[in-house]
């Protein structure tokens, strides 16, 4: 055999460059909105880029969800959100792709990034707003505050905190002086990786805003779940995502987890599923989601 | 026609024709992404910036072809060229050539320092002020942190096997790569434990990162690690020769008068140097290093003279025209570049291989 | 001038390989290097290309010790053809002996012309391009041999060593001979070559001195004909030997008759059922 002299692949190279360059340039720009021309018309009309779900809720709630003009991957609620231009997830979005959008404001939540991407943005003259961590009640209130503030809707931000506490000193109110059932959240992600919810979690905040008492509360953030861990929990509850329970093949396949039979909640089979971002995202529906997390916990009580 | 030497006109004719490669690649960087720019106004920004006297279409535009494009394509360029290289020079060095840069285990140490500083960061409690440092700085200086990570990652494991593999005054080559292998099991593992405690969020920085990607690049990156890439690869070309002889094996090789320990050191650290700042800077990009000097010896013999500059082109314009892709085809989202490298050379590769079996 | 040991001594781990050897080779002559296997040949031909650090005593070339020369330098005077040269990389013929060009590339030579040069001595000039895994093993030893003619084509004129490690073992009878009649136009040239070697008759043939090693020491060394006696093969190498005389020529070469060593000789492998009678040296007697 003679050695290969064959520059024939070089040129397949070549010419994949070649389609590339005139192909994508069409394919890229056919689809899209053309960016608006003029400073005044930008300026006239807000354009929001939403980046994170809980973010996205909040805006929608203080009326301004026309306005969003690409949002993220994990902005699936509402409806309309989802049929936004999707930006990806939004701890790597690509500035350019924003840039495209043409918006004028985009509000970041924490984690959104890569740092180069925002940055690059506010160098195009974007502003961008980027919002603390919400993990707790306190967090989610001032998240509604700032984008009220933000958004020049003042008033329905009030309301919308204002409904928020009315609804939940409801359910406080119906549960004062119930005992606390145990709740372990169990973060479920496939391929046989959980999680248990600590202390300084979401979960934590949610699970006792809905009259219940987080099980397995020794440590902080999540941690990988042991069957030991399980039991000594003692969880009268758990908790899971809607997508963690199907990742570990329904109630069955949570009963079938390390530990979890052995459990007062194993025994009387009370697994209890949430959307995932209903239950995570600490949005508008806050009140919403600790309500319906406290009549799964309380039935005889909430209504 | 014996008096011919058709290898090196074969050669020159690859570098000039992977030149063009480059060339056409850098244009796609430049022309194409998600905000549509004229081929004409690219032309404009770039002379504004580059020659005296031009004036830029508009702020917007100025800013996506001048702050994003340029710096991206740049470094997109530089990163493909050091890890192609490295990946040429390792092979080159084992005589084997499916060694690259993770054989030694430096990518992956360079992972397990990424994922330790991703969960690092994620436990550090800011309100604490830790070592003295006040929030502000942390905060400040946490974008730097995972590349820093993989850089220091990538040099530990790197002179970790080296000390393991260095005897009296010379370097086994063996003992490097079965120590590499060694350090690969433990970067695993290290990472693998990380990827368990991670939580969501986590992981998926790790995951990313592991995918590898050029949307962190900004001209202050550019700066920071274009310089390096340059001298690492400008000391290439003085390897070459030598890298030859090796083949040979390395008593031979000393009989020709290469002085073999030190070739293999230099080897060795401009290797590391290369893969160490561009994972620092793009990730960790799979296939590169083991795929593009296995093409180009395909295409032109395993010579070093042209193994390393070609090698070198192919991979700098690879992996910008990958990133034309990520960047393009999802738009205005973003594929992990990895996939795309994978997902191109892979099939390219097989084709080769298969060609070569038929003995085309 | 001469490539030179002094007092050589190696060892491996505990073992003695080699055991206070002196030899020298002078520019213009070829030595051979001859003795049963484990005997120190090889050892001997490392520690004279400066592979291996001897535990006591030392090498030198041209009266520089081998540690004190930059590695360039002397790889432009001396070049080595290991035993078994292994090379996976799909080099062509070509690219392999302009490997041997190495040393000679910044010096302005004509690299690719001394390349053409040394194949076409090999006859191997039309395969230039060939690529060199698919060779045979001994048009791979003639490219290999080929690359150290490269490395040894220079202009200089300064003496050249040249160092052989059992250079026939993969060449059929012709291809043996035609080397080591080209190792001789080497040194009619001036170069000085040290060749190990197996076969006591190409020995006997070609070499102007043949040093004998035994267990590691040096037993004799000196005139072809001086050491390689019937006694002496008999008493190393514990099989019979005959010294034919070549008519028409003076070369005196050894034949080996094979067969039982007298019983007085402590050699080893000695074999006792073989009959000498059997033998008819005279039959093959040219």
């Amino acid at each position: 055999m003679k050695k290969i002299h064959n520059l024939g692949p070089i040129a397949v190279l070549i010419s994949v460059a070649i389609a590339v360059v005139f192909t994508a340039g069409c394919s890229g720009s056919a689809g899209e909105e053309r960016p608006a021309k003029s400073e005044q018309e930008r300026e006239a009309k807000l354009r929001i880029v939403t980046l994170g779900g809980g973010a996205t809720e909040v805006v929608y709630a203080l009326g301004h969800g026309d306005t969003i003009v690409a949002t993220d991957a994990s902005s699936t609620y509402p409806e309309q959100a989802a049929s936004r231009a999707s930006l990806g997830y939004y701890r790597r979005v690509q500035a350019e792709g924003i840039i495209a959008q043409a918006p004028n404001l985009v509000i970041a939540s924490d984690g959104s990034g890569p740092p180069a991407a925002l940055a690059q943005l506010g160098e195009v003259g974007i502003r961008v707003v980027e919002l603390p961590e919400v993990e707790n009640l306190a967090q989610a209130k001032a998240r509604i505050t700032i984008l009220a503030e933000l958004l020049r809707e003042e008033e329905r931000g009030r309301a919308l905190i204002a409904g928020i506490d009315e609804q939940l000193v409801k359910v406080e109110r119906a549960l004062s002086g119930r005992p606390r059932p145990r709740v372990l959240f169990i973060y479920a992600r496939g391929g046989g990786t959980m999680l248990v919810a600590g202390q300084g979690t979401a979960a934590e905040a949610l699970i006792g805003l809905a009259g219940g008492a987080l099980a397995a509360p020794e440590h902080q953030g999540f941690r990988p779940l042991t069957a030991e861990a399980v039991i000594g929990a003692r969880p009268d509850v758990i908790l899971l995502t809607s997508g963690g329970l199907e990742s570990m093949g329904g109630v069955e396949g949570v009963l079938g987890a390390p530990g979890v039979a052995a459990t007062p909640a194993g025994a009387q089979r009370r697994i209890i599923a949430m959307d995932d971002l209903l239950l995570l995202s600490f949005g508008p529906r806050l009140a919403e989601a600790v309500t319906s997390l406290a009549k799964s916990l309380h039935p005889e009580v909430v209504s | 026609m014996s008096s011919r030497r058709p290898r090196w006109g074969r050669g020159g004719l690859l570098l000039g024709a992977l030149a063009l490669f480059v060339g056409l690649s850098a244009l796609a960087g430049l022309g194409l992404g998600a905000f549509e720019v004229g081929p004409g106004a690219v032309v404009e920004v770039l002379r504004a910036h580059l020659l005296p006297g031009g004036s830029t279409p508009s702020p917007i535009v100025d800013a996506v072809v001048w702050e994003i494009r340029v710096p991206r394509t740049i470094l997109g360029l530089a990163v493909g060229a050091a890890l192609a290289t490295s990946g040429a020079l390792f092979q080159g060095l084992f005589r084997n050539p499916l060694a690259d840069p993770s054989l030694l285990g430096i990518t992956l140490g360079a992972a397990a320092a990424v994922a330790i500083a991703v969960l690092g960061i994620g436990m550090l409690d800011v309100s604490h002020a830790p070592l003295g440092l006040t929030p502000e700085v942390l905060t400040a200086t946490r974008p730097y942190m995972i590349p820093l990570a993989a850089f220091v990652g990538s040099l530990v494991t790197l002179l970790g096997v080296v000390a393991l593999a260095s005897g009296p005054g010379r370097l086994d080559v063996t003992t490097l790569l079965l120590a590499g292998i060694a350090v690969n099991a433990i970067a695993g593992a290290v990472t693998g434990f990380a990827i368990f405690l991670a939580d969501d969020a986590q992981l998926r920085d790790l995951t990313f990162w592991t995918l590898g990607g050029l949307g962190g690049a900004s001209w202050t990156v550019v700066i920071a690690v274009v310089p390096l890439l340059l001298a690492g690869l400008a000391f290439v070309p003085t390897l070459a020769r030598r890298l030859d002889c090796l083949l040979l094996g390395e008593t031979e090789a000393g009989h020709l008068g290469v002085r073999v320990e030190a070739t293999k050191r230099s080897v060795v650290g401009v290797g590391a140097l290369l893969v160490g700042v561009s994972v620092s800077a793009a990730g960790a990009i799979g296939f590169v290093g083991l795929v593009v000097p296995h093409l180009v010896r395909l295409l032109a013999g395993p010579g070093h003279r042209i193994l390393l500059p070609a090698s070198a082109l192919l991979g700098a314009g690879g992996i910008v025209l990958a990133d034309v892709l990520a960047r393009t085809v999802v738009a205005p989202a973003e594929l992990p570049i990895g996939v795309l490298t994978t997902l191109l050379g892979g099939p390219f590769f097989l084709w080769l291989l298969a060609g070569r079996r038929r003995g085309r | 001038m001469s490539l030179r040991a002094v007092n050589i001594s190696v060892k491996l781990g505990a073992r003695a390989v080699l055991c206070g050897v002196s030899l020298e080779v002078s520019p213009g002559e070829l030595v051979a290097v001859v003795g049963p296997n484990g005997a120190g040949k090889t050892t001997l031909l490392r520690a004279l290309a400066g592979d291996l650090a001897p535990a006591s005593g030392g090498a030198s070339l041209d009266g520089r010790s081998l540690r004190s020369w930059a590695s360039l330098d002397l790889a432009r005077r001396r070049a080595v053809l290991p035993q078994k040269p292994s090379l996976g990389a799909s080099f062509t013929i070509r690219e392999v002996v302009e490997l041997g060009r190495f040393p000679h590339e910044d010096r302005g030579d004509d690299d690719s012309k001394a390349a053409a040069r040394a194949l076409a001595t090999v006859g191997l000039g039309e395969r230039a391009d060939d690529p060199y895994t698919q060779l045979s093993g001994g048009e791979q030893q003639r490219v290999m041999v080929a690359r150290v003619l490269a490395q040894l084509d220079a202009e200089h004129d300064e003496p050249r060593y040249l160092l052989l490690d059992e250079p026939t073992t993969a060449l059929d009878l012709a291809w043996q001979h035609r080397l080591l009649r080209l190792t001789r136009e080497l040194t009619s040239a001036g170069v000085g070559v040290l060749a190990v070697l197996h076969d006591l008759t190409l020995a006997a043939t070609y070499a102007d001195r043949v040093a004998l090693l035994v267990d590691g020491r040096l037993e004799v060394v000196g005139e072809t004909s001086a050491v390689l006696t019937e006694t002496v093969i008999e008493r190393v190498y514990g099989v019979r030997a005959t010294i034919v005389e070549i008519a028409g020529s003076d070369l005196r070469l050894p034949l080996v008759i094979g067969g039982a060593p007298p019983p007085s000789s402590p050699a080893r492998g000695a074999n006792h059922r073989h009959n000498v009678e059997q033998v008819q040296p005279l039959e093959t007697r040219v």
